[in-house]
């Protein structure tokens, strides 16, 4: 007796001509190729079923099709519903982009107590007080914040050191919270800081005003002390205890610490992570040299190159994995904000990753004497002596003369990576960003021939690394994938 | 300065006239978009020039001086191919998908504050 039910093959229309929807394509290594779509979503796969889907003669019962269906590569039959959840994904990786500039930077002073060789700011030494921002300019940067329609507003106070000037951070903090009664923003308080100046009235008012500190911490004591000098002090001794001493005042989560890696650390990727894991850190952003401010002057940004780099971020990397495996949650933030950007329909705020670029839209910078600029790495740049980017300044400009300054428009939209040879058609457009600064600094020009760019170079190679990971080392997928916050 | 590797060209279609590769490609198989975007991603490797041959086929000039000297001609050339490849199929999902892809992020915006309110002129 014949069956009533059928196979699944039975069901899958035979002629049905199925529809491309966009995506873009590269080698992943010298036998796979990954494709990318239009939101991120990622398919591994070799030249000739790729070759097949394209010329539209992948067979649709493949399991390779049905993961092609899946993520939106294709549609079979009514396009208009693939289309549409389609077209809402996109809405929401990119609703940040409507909501604009979030991210406020204070610079009250440009005075600092360390003399570090690579520092990406201009410092100034700690007794000029003419570089230390007024009242005046301060209540000015509010109003300008407060200009801003984004729903969430977060004021990173910045140096020089930036506790050398705690009293206008007061000031700063007390008057945006006035502002924000009325305003009823999502409003939150960062101070970066090397933490050597902390005392206890500091840490009372960042209690009882909810303030993150973002401190450095380069590694161990020799490797920090080397590259972070506080002339006659151990810098890495006022470091450590300054971190103790912050998260027993405002609990641990709301000290966080970044590392730059010189040349010196490029042999020591483990022994830096361990630092941060025996001094109860739960992550580290691997952070390469930015080539702005001293970094330029002293020329130690051409101590590596991008590859140099990518040995050093892959050996960390494996290691912060295998710690993770061996039983300790540990996090390589960098690659968490890539795999927010891989695993789920939600964008990031992370300003050097977005097209169009983050400057100015995404996070804004006040200088000390009121000169605005799209990003910290366009005012060391002006520290420098080349103001390319500065966009105007509170004293004399209006909200509306700034935020549409040539100083900004013409990177922002010289720059968008969808029309930008090269990152057009690259597959990891999604993941990525434009980085005019990065560009101009290197190239001096907005937007750069990519197949010379050290930012492409090191992004790709990020790119390309952890999708290997996900792709061969299950284990590894699982811990990758914990790292991400939905 | 080190010496710069040079091997006979062993592709197919390749000459070497002096310091400079020769590669003669058919502009029926590869359009002249193809072989520009090749070549410019190839910037950090060789100098690529690009020259009508004939009125079907295009010549491409490598050349390893300078900055590229330590690349190895056969091994550009050869990547230089894939790619050349990976550009032809690139072109036939953006012919197919260019005005999806437009109509998804007009689509996607529709309902911003992003867009312009005004009539059409």
């Amino acid at each position: 007796m014949n069956s009533v039910f059928k196979t699944e093959d039975y069901y899958v229309p035979k002629d049905a001509e199925y529809n491309l929807l966009p995506f873009r394509f590269i080698r992943l290594d010298c036998q796979r190729y990954v494709a990318v779509n239009e939101v991120g979503e990622w398919q591994v796969l070799e030249r000739k079923p790729l070759e097949a889907f394209v010329r539209k003669t992948l067979p649709q019962n493949s399991p390779l099709f049905r993961a092609l269906e899946s993520k939106h590569f294709v549609s079979v039959g009514t396009p208009n519903i693939a289309r549409d959840l389609l077209a809402l994904k996109i809405r929401t990786k990119r609703h940040r982009v409507s909501d604009f500039t979030g991210l406020h930077m204070f610079v009250v002073t440009l005075r600092c107590d360390h003399s570090c060789k690579y520092c990406q700011v201009s410092r100034q030494s700690q007794d000029r007080k003419a570089f230390d921002m007024t009242e005046e300019m301060a209540d000015k940067a509010v109003d300008f914040t407060f200009r801003s329609p984004s729903p969430h507003i977060k004021i990173e106070f910045q140096g020089g050191e930036s506790l050398l000037n705690f009293a206008l951070i007061k000031h700063i903090v007390l008057q945006a919270e006035q502002r924000n009664e009325t305003e009823k923003r999502d409003l939150s308080f960062v101070i970066a800081t090397n933490l050597s100046v902390l005392d206890d009235d500091i840490l009372s008012f960042c209690r009882d005003h909810d303030i993150y500190l973002s401190t450095s911490l380069d590694g161990p004591e020799d490797l920090h002390n080397a590259n972070r000098p506080n002339p006659g002090n151990n810098s890495y001794q006022l470091e450590i205890d300054g971190i103790r001493r912050a998260r027993a005042a405002l609990g641990a989560d709301h000290v966080s610490a970044l590392m730059t890696t010189t040349k010196a650390s490029l042999p020591r990727v483990t022994q830096i992570i361990d630092e941060y894991v025996s001094q109860g850190f739960n992550g580290i952003f691997l952070r390469s040299l930015s080539p702005y401010g001293f970094a330029i002057q002293t020329k130690v940004f051409n101590d590596y190159d991008s590859q140099d780099w990518h040995n050093f971020y892959t050996r960390g990397l494996d290691y912060i994995i295998d710690l993770n495996k061996r039983g300790t949650f540990f996090v390589e933030q960098y690659t968490a904000i890539i795999l927010q950007k891989m695993l789920t329909p939600y964008g990031t705020g992370f300003v050097n990753l977005q097209s169009p670029a983050g400057i100015g839209i995404a996070g804004i910078i006040y200088n000390y004497n009121g000169e605005v600029y799209p990003s910290d790495e366009a005012r060391m740049k002006a520290e420098m002596g080349d103001k390319v980017f500065r966009m105007g300044n509170l004293l004399t400009d209006s909200y509306e003369q700034i935020m549409l300054s040539p100083a900004l428009l013409d990177p922002l939209t010289e720059s968008i990576a969808e029309s930008v040879p090269m990152c057009e058609e690259c597959a990891f457009l999604p993941y990525c960003g434009s980085d005019p600064d990065y560009h101009y600094a290197t190239q001096h020009d907005f937007v750069g021939h990519k197949a010379l760019s050290g930012f492409c170079k090191k992004s790709m190679g990020i790119f390309r690394y952890i999708i290997q990971k996900m792709e061969d080392d299950k284990e590894a997928r699982k811990i990758l994938e914990s790292w991400v916050r939905w | 300065m080190e010496p710069k590797t040079i091997t006979a060209a062993s592709i197919p279609g390749v000459t070497q006239k002096g310091d400079n590769y020769e590669l003669i490609v058919s502009t029926a198989v590869y359009s002249i978009e193809a072989v520009k975007k090749a070549a410019y991603k190839f910037a950090d490797r060789a100098t690529v020039m690009i020259r009508p041959e004939t009125d079907s086929t295009a010549a491409i000039v490598f050349s390893f001086a300078g900055d590229h000297s330590k690349q190895i001609p056969d091994q550009v050339i050869s990547d230089f191919l894939t790619e050349l490849l990976d550009q032809d199929l690139r072109e036939v999902v953006k012919k197919e998908t260019e005005p999806l892809r437009r109509f998804l992020i007009a689509h996607a915006f529709s309902r911003t504050t992003l867009i312009d309110q005004g009539q059409p002129e």
